[in-house]
């Protein structure tokens, strides 16, 4: 049977070394690359024997992957027994040759494993000629070092669970070992494996360099290798698991898993060449007892590089001693990311009084940890806010900028924002000139009230801004002529207050008055009634030249200025002369662009505006009725709301009277004069009227202009459907 | 035995400027005439009295002001009133008191030249007769301002007008 069984084998292995016969020759690898070995020790020797045909099943294969180890494994296992197992090996070693090809002499390996049967149980191993871990390991590497595939077989001492492991490495590069471990048992259910892991076996694949993994398990990542004289020791790197994106300068959690009791402390490695050379992390990183241990790692702050992280656990008996692999057998990427610039700080308001506050805000920072906060260059963290409310005691200008902080570096400052502690300035008030209309070269003192908080004040001629000191006065003296607008405004220590309204100031030596135009506004109008009433028996300076010419006419100026315009007539005084401009050039104009004085004083006389319109109340149309209404409107003065013939007056009368009558509308009214006998001896108004109060006088004589008679005489109003009628005595 | 006297004292009642408009030195005849037509008048206290100022060869008329004077124990004054025929429509008086008497100005608003007659009253002054007594009326200090704002004449060779009025009964 047993015969029969590894004539099956042989059949089985040959069957599939022979599927690719364009491959390897069956105990040789030809990739000049891969040089096999072998390595044997106590062990499991099936499970040995099942590395070098899965090695050669799988470079026969010429794919790059393991297709049948399983197989081999299965097959090895339904052939389980003790008694199937020499078999096996004479099989095996029958076919492995002498070792010719320059690998592990054959009969090495065949004394050693027929030795090992012989004499042990091969589940048991034997503390005599177990090598231990370190040897185990190093024989590995020197012959992976020397470019040849190995074998290597491990069985723990006296273990009672049963557990052998076996590996086969090779060197494609000189710095790339890849290395093939079997767990032909499942010897700790503890460890977190995917759910189709096989209890009864295992094989975890150790990796390294560059070179594209065949095929890899997810639970790889595992060293399970253990000291010749003790329990078995292991340690499962976690995490990294490889494939994480590992942020830079942030605190980053290595994990590892550890079995039995010895291991005392690992030391933790880093490499970012590939597994060439390696850093050390962290050393004597305490990790006492089965169970799952990690390290809080400072990932420095490196820009984006793949690392590979290295656990190695040492025995707190035999310090310095490696006691374990390493684990992290695919690259993780450390990754820099540093935050950007936060948007543009906000400030709710820029300038504060003192004891005030203000809020600073600021957009979000992607990858930011914290804000720092620079006021005037003095930089200080505020956390992850993005919000701060300042508060300011004193007067003074604060510059604020604001900054991401990152894991490794702190984004660009983002634009600066003012703000400004100042005393609220107030508008000067009181200001004031000593003389609006200086002649030349005479003072004029401009002066305010102190403002609160000013340290000095501006002075702006005709909108152009100077310095003028703390005084809150000064004194101005005009060279020549012209119209000077002078504001003044607070200066404080970080601000600038309010200006004031402007004052003018007129330096004036000569006028030129156009005769009728008496505000100089550049026509002859009804405003000019207005100058009229406003400066009527204003005196000033006449001049020589008479009458009243379009023209003009050189005066020198008055005071204030728009008087002198007001002196039409050049009289030395504003009265009735004036007037007569008015009338004379009624509606002229004159060229008024270029400036001048604009009577700007509007506190008109209401009584020579009466009086005015005394004289212009009956009239009914052209210029005296347009005055008319002009002083109606000045002297607010409102149509009447019905038709009314009023008493005359004088009554009785000689020899005039005045006939009174208000008209509401516009419409046509009749003003007649008839005697006892009901003859019309006059009509005085026949023509449309406007709304408003007439006064028409009668001298007391007929359409012909014949004085008439003594005697009792009616006056007639007719107007639309209104008709009055007023009795008259005339007497003589 | 009251007797009620009649018109006198007349002074001077014309006075004659240059012609509006018009050059006195080559055309020295040509000048603006102002009188009063009734320079004489005799009243009651009480009575209201009309002095007629005239005014002719005035073509191209403006304005004018003058002042007023008069004996303000004897006479009130009421008012100044622009002619309509002369004045038009357009026509505008105004008086203003003054220290001794009364400012009058009269004038056309607007209009041209052939709208000006050349001839007619200038104005009427209205006076009130408040005691008995041989008042004076003065008219001085003429300015005659034609449509082009020229002075007819000068201001310093004004003539006074005057005109008397009796008020009362002063036979006694």
């Amino acid at each position: 049977m047993t015969r029969h069984l590894a004539s099956l084998a042989i059949v089985l292995i040959l069957s599939f070394v022979m599927a690719d016969p364009g491959s390897a020759q069956q105990n040789t690898v030809d990739n000049p690359d891969l040089v096999q070995c072998y390595y044997w020790t106590n062990g499991c020797t099936p499970t040995a024997s099942a590395m070098v045909f899965s090695y050669w099943d799988h470079y026969a294969s010429g794919v790059g992957k393991f297709i049948h180890w399983g197989k081999l494994i299965d097959w090895y296992h339904s052939h389980d027994g003790t008694n199937n197992i020499p078999n096996l090996l004479d099989d095996l070693t029958a076919e492995l040759g002498t070792g010719a090809d320059g690998g592990t002499p054959m009969p090495n390996i065949r004394s050693g494993l027929l030795s090992t049967i012989e004499s042990v149980n091969a589940y048991e191993g034997s503390v005599g000629q177990f090598h231990g871990f370190d040897d185990c390991w190093d024989a590995l590497v020197s012959e992976i070092d020397a470019s040849r595939p190995c074998v290597y077989s491990l069985f723990p001492e006296t273990s009672s669970i049963g557990h052998s492991t076996a590996a086969w490495g090779y060197r494609r590069t000189m710095f790339a070992k890849f290395v093939v471990l079997y767990d032909t048992w499942d010897w700790n259910p503890v460890l977190p494996y995917p759910a189709n892991y096989r209890e009864d076996w295992s094989l975890r694949l150790y990796y390294g360099g560059t070179e594209p993994v065949p095929a890899r398990e997810p639970w790889l990542h595992t060293v399970q290798l253990a000291r010749t004289d003790t329990q078995d020791d292991d340690i499962l790197l976690d995490q990294p698991y490889g494939g994480e994106v590992i942020p830079a300068g942030r605190p980053y959690t290595i994990q590892w898993y550890q079995w039995g009791d010895r291991i005392d402390n690992v030391t933790i490695l880093m490499s970012r060449n590939n597994g060439l050379t390696w850093t050390q992390v962290a050393s004597n990183v305490e990790s006492i007892g089965a169970g799952w241990h990690s390290y809080d790692w400072d990932v420095p702050c490196v820009d984006d590089a793949d690392v590979r992280i290295r656990v190695q656990a040492f025995d707190r008996f035999f310090v310095n001693i490696y006691v374990a692999g390493d684990g992290s057998f695919d690259e993780c990427r450390i990754r820099r990311v540093d935050p950007v610039t936060p948007s543009g700080t906000h400030v709710d308001r820029t300038t504060v009084a003192p004891g005030g506050s203000c809020t600073l805000s600021w957009g979000a920072s992607s990858n930011a940890l914290s804000y720092e906060l620079s006021e005037n260059g003095t930089w200080r963290n505020v956390g992850t806010v993005r919000e701060v409310t300042k508060s300011f005691a004193s007067e003074g200008r604060y510059a604020y900028r604001v900054r991401a902080v990152g894991a490794c570096a702190n984004s660009a400052a983002n634009t600066e924002v003012t703000v400004t502690v100042q005393i609220p300035l107030t508008e000067p008030t009181g200001f004031q000139a000593s003389n609006l209309h200086p002649q030349c070269g005479e003072p004029v003192t401009l002066s305010w009230q102190p403002v609160h908080g000013a340290v000095k004040y501006e002075l702006a001629t005709n909108g152009e801004w100077r310095d003028i000191g703390t005084a809150n006065n000064i004194v101005l003296r005009h060279d020549s002529d012209g119209d000077y607008a002078y504001r003044v405004r607070a200066i404080g220590r970080y601000a600038t207050g309010p200006a004031t309204a402007p004052i003018a100031v007129a330096v004036r030596t000569f006028c030129d008055v156009w005769p009728g135009d008496l505000d100089n506004d550049g026509a002859v109008a009804t405003s000019d009634i207005l100058s009229l009433a406003t400066f009527w028996g204003r005196t000033g300076g006449s001049r020589s030249q008479g009458g009243m010419e379009w023209r003009a006419c050189r005066t020198a100026a008055w005071v204030p200025i728009p008087a002198t315009y007001a002196d039409a007539d050049g009289s030395g005084r504003v009265d009735i002369g004036d007037f007569l401009a008015v009338c004379v050039h009624w509606n002229r104009t004159h060229d008024a662009s270029g400036g001048g004085d604009k009577a700007t004083e509007s506190d008109a006389d209401p009584e020579v505006l009466a009086a005015l319109y005394a004289q212009v109340g009956d009239a009914v149309a052209g210029p005296r009725y347009e005055i008319r209404r002009f002083l109606e409107k000045q002297l607010d003065i409102a149509p009447p709301a019905r038709y009314a013939l009023h008493a005359n007056r004088p009554n009785p009368f000689n020899p005039s009277t005045c006939i009174e009558y208000d008209v509401p509308v516009q419409t046509q009214v009749r003003v007649r004069i008839f005697d006892v006998t009901g003859r019309l001896v006059r009509e005085i108004a026949g023509r449309d009227h406007a709304p408003g109060t007439y006064k028409i006088v009668w001298n007391g004589d007929d359409e012909q202009g014949r004085s008439v008679p003594a005697g009792v005489y009616f006056c007639r109003v007719d107007a639309a459907d209104f008709s009055g009628t007023r009795k008259m005595t005339l007497v003589k | 035995m009251k007797r009620l006297a009649s018109c006198a004292l007349l002074v001077a009642s014309t006075v004659m400027f240059a012609a509006c408009g018009k050059d006195e030195a080559t055309d020295p005849d040509v000048g603006v005439h102002v009188t009063v037509d009734n320079a004489a008048l005799s009243a009651a206290p009480g009575d209201t009295i009309v002095v007629v100022i005239a005014i002719a060869n005035a073509a191209g008329f403006r304005a004018a002001s003058f002042a007023v004077g008069f004996d303000a124990d004897l006479l009130a004054f009421l008012s100044v009133q622009n002619d309509t025929e002369f004045m038009g429509s357009d026509g505008i008086s105004f008086s203003e008191r003054a220290p001794t008497g009364v400012s009058v100005g009269v004038g056309r608003i607007g209009g041209t030249a052939a709208d000006a007659p050349g001839e007619g009253t200038l104005a009427r002054l209205q006076f009130r007769c408040t005691s008995e007594g041989v008042a004076e009326i003065v008219l001085d200090d003429f300015r005659i301002i034609d449509i082009a704002g020229a002075l007819c004449l000068g201001s310093d060779a004004l003539t006074a007008i005057r005109a008397g009025v009796v008020i009362g009964d002063l036979a006694d």
